[in-house]
This record gives C-alpha cells, sequence and structure tokens, in this order.
C-alpha cells in the first residue's frame, strides 16, 4: 500500500515536472536550431545537430551588448547600494533600537508589497523636472527604493539574532556603532548578504516596468526592453529570438544553478519571517 | 551606562531616499488623483472626487477589476493547489526530490519579457505545440490564436503566470511543513490514522499561517500583475485581458489622462493595502508560530 502510494507519488511529480519544462525546452532547442530548419519542422520536430548560429547573428547585431552593459551597471549598482542601505537600517532596527522603532520598521518594510503602479506617475514627474528621464541613474534610485523594504527586512532579523553582548563587548572595547557594523557584523552576515545578493540582482536584472517608464533612448535600454525590441526585429526568427532571450537569461540562470539554495532560503525567509 | 542613540545615523540616508522615491511620490499621487492633470501642463485643477466618481462608472474600469478578480481566483485555485500539492509530495524523501524542486523554482529566475517569449512556443497558432497537440487528438477546429482571441487571451496568459507562481508557493508551503510538528505524525499513525486524515486533520491545520502568507502573496502579485499582459497582449484584444495595472498605464501614458490614472492607481493602492494588512497581522501578531 505504501510503496504503491510512493511509486504514484513519484509518477504524479514527473508528469508534473515534464509539463512545467516542456515551455523552457522549446525555447532552449529553437535557440540552437537554424532558423530554416523551424520554419521547416516547426519547434518540436526531433533536435537537429545544435548550432550557435542565432547566437553569432545576435550578436553580431551589436546591440545586445549595449543592453547587457547597461544592465549590468544598473543591477550591480542597485543591488550594492539598497543592500548596503539595508544593512545600515537593519542595524539601527534590530541592535540599537529606539523609541517607536517597531512603526518605522512596518512602514518601512510594507514597501515590500507596495505597487509601483502608485508612484509611477509621480516619479516621472520627478525625474523629468530633474532632467534625470532617460538616464541610468534614476533607474538605479528607483531600485534602491524599491529594494531597501527586503534588505531592511533581512538585516533586521539578521541583527535580532546577533546576542547584545557582541556589541556591548566591542563597545567597552571602545568601538563605535560604525566600526561594530563594519568590522564585526558585516563578516558574521554573510549568508544574509550573499541570499540578497542573489534575490535583488535577480529581481532588479529582470525589470521591466522602470526601463518602460523612465527611459527612452535605444542606447539607454536594459536587457528586458532590448529583447522586446530585438523580437520585433527578427519577427519570425524563432531561433534568434530564443537565443537572445537565452543569453539575456544567463546571469540568472547561472545565478540560479550555483546558488539555488541561498535563493531559497532567501526567498522563504523574506515572505515567511516577522 | 548613559549613551547617545546613534540609530539616526545609520537611519538618515536610507530613510531620505525611501521618503524620496516611495514614501513622498505616494502622496503625491493621492493628490494627482484628485486633479485633472494631462501629464504635459504645467498646470492643472483640483476638481475633487470627480476622478473616484468616474472610477466607479468607467465600464473599462469594472472590466479591468473583474478580470483581475478572475485573475485572483485562478491563481488561488492552480498555482496555490498545485505548490501545496508538490510541497507535500516533495517534502517526503522521495528520490531526486532537489532535482524536481529545481524544475518547479526554474520559472521564477525568468523575466516576464522571458516568460511572454517562452510561452509563445506554446501559443503560436501554427507551429506551437498547444495547437500541434490539439491537431494531433485530431481536433483542428479547436485551434486558437490563444493569445489574439479575445475568448482565450486571459485565461492564456494566466496560464503562464500560474506557471511561474507555481514555485514560490511551493517554497512557502515546504518552510511551512518543516515546522509541522512530527510527533504529532507519529501519534497519529500509530493509532491508525489513514494518510488522508493525518493530512487534512493533522498537518493542514498546521499550515495556517503559511497558507495565509501564500494566500496574501497570491493575491498581491495577481492585483500588480502587470508586465506579462503588457508584453503579451497590451490588454487586447479589445481589452479582453485588460487588468487595473495595464488600464492605469494607457490611461496615464497613452491618452495622457495622468488625473484619472492616479485615481485607478489609488484604487490599486486600497485594494493591495487590505491584503498587507491582514498579511502583516498574521506575520506579526503570533510570532509564537515561527
Amino acid at each position: 500500500m505504501s510503496k504503491l502510494r510512493k511509486n504514484l507519488s513519484l509518477a504524479l511529480i514527473v508528469v508534473i515536472c515534464i509539463l512545467f519544462f516542456i515551455p523552457i525546452y522549446g525555447a532552449f532547442t529553437t535557440a540552437f536550431r537554424p532558423n530554416t530548419e523551424i520554419i521547416r519542422n516547426g519547434f518540436w520536430a526531433f533536435p537537429a545537430p545544435p548550432v550557435l548560429d542565432n547566437f553569432i547573428t545576435v550578436w553580431q547585431g551589436g546591440k545586445i551588448q549595449m543592453f547587457l552593459v547597461n544592465t549590468v551597471v544598473v543591477t550591480v549598482s542597485a543591488t550594492i547600494i539598497s543592500i548596503f542601505l539595508g544593512s545600515l537600517t537593519g542595524y539601527a532596527f534590530g541592535k540599537i533600537g529606539f523609541r517607536g522603532d517597531k512603526w518605522l520598521y512596518i512602514l518601512v518594510v510594507a514597501g515590500m508589497f507596495f505597487p509601483p503602479q502608485i508612484v509611477l506617475i509621480p516619479l516621472f514627474k520627478l525625474f523629468n523636472s530633474l532632467n534625470l528621464l532617460d538616464t541610468l541613474i534614476s533607474l538605479i534610485l528607483v531600485h534602491v527604493g524599491f529594494g531597501l523594504p527586503i534588505c531592511t527586512l533581512m538585516m533586521t532579523n539578521f541583527f535580532r539574532d546577533i546576542p547584545a553582548s557582541l556589541r556591548q563587548s566591542a563597545m567597552l572595547d571602545g568601538c563605535h556603532d560604525w566600526q561594530i557594523l563594519f568590522r564585526i557584523m558585516f563578516p558574521l552576515a554573510r549568508p544574509s548578504l550573499t541570499a540578497l545578493v542573489i534575490l535583488q540582482f535577480t529581481w532588479i536584472w529582470n525589470d521591466f516596468l522602470w526601463p518602460l517608464i523612465l527611459v527612452k533612448s535605444e542606447y539607454r535600454m536594459t536587457i528586458q526592453m532590448g529583447i522586446l525590441q530585438l523580437r520585433g526585429q527578427y519577427g519570425l526568427a524563432w531561433g534568434n529570438q530564443a537565443a537572445g532571450a537565452l543569453m539575456a537569461t544567463l546571469p540568472t540562470l547561472l545565478l540560479f544553478i550555483f546558488m539555488q539554495k541561498h535563493f531559497i532560503h532567501g526567498l522563504s525567509m523574506g515572505a515567511v519571517k516577522e | 551606562m548613559v549613551q547617545k542613540n546613534t540609530a539616526w545615523q545609520f537611519l538618515l540616508l536610507p530613510l531620505l531616499i525611501y521618503l524620496l522615491i516611495i514614501v513622498l511620490p505616494f502622496l503625491q499621487s493621492l493628490y494627482l488623483g484628485l486633479t485633472d492633470w494631462n501629464g504635459l501642463s504645467a498646470d492643472y485643477n483640483f476638481i475633487g472626487l470627480k476622478n473616484y466618481k468616474r472610477v466607479f462608472t468607467d465600464p473599462h474600469f469594472s472590466m479591468a477589476l473583474l478580470h483581475n478578480v478572475v485573475w485572483v481566483a485562478a491563481f488561488l485555485l492552480v498555482p496555490t493547489v498545485l505548490g501545496l500539492i508538490l510541497a507535500v509530495l516533495l517534502d517526503k524523501g522521495i528520490p531526486g526530490s532537489t532535482f524536481f524542486k529545481s524544475i518547479i523554482y526554474l520559472p521564477m529566475i525568468f523575466s516576464y519579457v522571458i516568460i511572454g517569449l517562452i510561452w509563445n512556443f506554446i501559443y503560436e497558432p501554427r507551429l506551437g505545440i498547444l495547437n500541434l497537440f490539439i491537431r494531433l487528438l485530431g481536433n483542428p477546429e479547436w485551434n486558437h490564436a490563444w493569445l489574439a482571441d479575445a475568448k482565450t487571451a486571459l485565461p492564456a496568459i494566466i496560464a503562464a503566470a500560474s506557471w511561474q507562481h507555481t514555485g514560490l508557493c511551493m517554497i512557502l508551503y515546504l518552510a511551512g511543513l518543516s515546522g509541522v510538528r512530527q510527533d504529532l505524525v507519529e501519534a497519529a499513525q500509530i493509532d491508525g490514522a489513514r494518510p488522508n486524515q493525518i493530512f487534512f486533520r493533522i498537518v493542514l491545520p498546521q499550515l495556517k499561517n503559511s497558507t495565509i502568507v501564500v494566500v496574501s502573496l497570491t493575491v498581491i502579485n495577481s492585483l500588480k500583475s502587470f508586465d506579462l499582459v503588457y508584453i503579451t497582449t497590451k490588454g487586447g484584444p479589445f481589452r479582453s485581458s485588460e487588468v487595473l495595472t495595464t488600464l492605469m498605464y494607457r490611461e496615464s501614458f497613452w491618452n495622457y489622462q495622468m488625473g484619472y490614472g492616479s485615481a485607478i492607481a489609488s484604487v490599486l493602492f486600497f485594494l493591495v493595502f487590505l491584503v498587507v494588512f491582514f498579511y502583516f497581522r498574521t506575520v506579526m501578531g503570533d510570532s509564537g508560530n515561527e
């Protein structure tokens, strides 16, 4: 009975996983097939020997490099800045504490769920009046602002779990809070920081909404807009579309493959814990 | 030991940015919702609640809201339940469970642009696998241009979104399952309870908090969804897949009715706020459970 149950569970899982994988498989294999062959045999024919033509075409199109560089600039800076600032607030909320800190904390962390649509227009207006529309700086600022809640949440949780005696004894040794944060706390915070880097990197890399609102010129576009643009450009050249998509996903895909544990840990901590 | 409180030194810069990017724009948006600003002109008029009156009589708004409700319902049915089932199945040491989990998680790391592109390989009318499969079954008349047909566009988008959302539900349920008390489960087994009884009477009640978290996040994500709709159909054809976010975008950035767009965004915010309120009450209320 129990054996039968186990086999049934396994069969069910295998079926669900195959269904889940089908869309990825289709896009992935198409990236490695010549367009003429796709038109002739469809997406789902038995895979022919893989070729790299599609990647070469997209790369030689010369635009994807520009999109990738913009995205790297925005993603790396916004990831670092938001996590750094989140560590500061986290330290203030989790280790120093002050009157009314609970309410301020909730106000900041609630921003995690904030629908970006409500600030779309005012931020468009703000950056317009600051002459920052169509710049990467505007994107970085927005991602720092929207990243602050999750970074604050995770870092506050981390600092709360650090025994208060650690700070007190460091203070008796004459350290002030900034030294304690940089010399003692940051090295201990590696796991939380790693999880945050992965989450923030993935979210910011994948963002589409903000460049849509704040960026107009092609040379300022990030990769997600760029891919949409290439999709239009390559029309029915499915192979090129899929190759571009794979190139755009490669950084987050690699992060996921090598750091999956941290990614999952971050997501469950971020949502479940207080 | 009297110390000067140094917290403000740490909070100053982050809170300034938070104020600049989130709080002040939010307040401004609430205000703009009471004006007739067109997004271009320097001056605009305060018109009171006129935009809100329009919101609640605009058939496009009620249509978009209905689509959001459909989205929420579908999201609560499909990815949430599927995530729970998968979590329960994969929680017990089934061989290869790490591998299976990775497959379910994988869609989470794709952007919506990529998801739109990936699902085109499913929905494309001539070459897509869905129509291919239907033709294989011998019912070519059931073929659709799934994303271009007003009847199927919204369900097609929701299916793709569910595919992505399942992983998150599974993660949250797996985290919940790790907190389920094994002694109660074992005691029930000794008393001869059937697996179904154990699940529904002992495990599921202990997943109450996880469920509240999953349901809140699912509802919030459904209400906030924009990218995938914009990328696949832009709310069409004939507004058949219009949701609140795309309506807000259309009114603000295509029709230059930023006052009205702000009012729609404010309604959206209020809906999300209600859910967040319950979420926080649960997560922060009895922290003894975590």
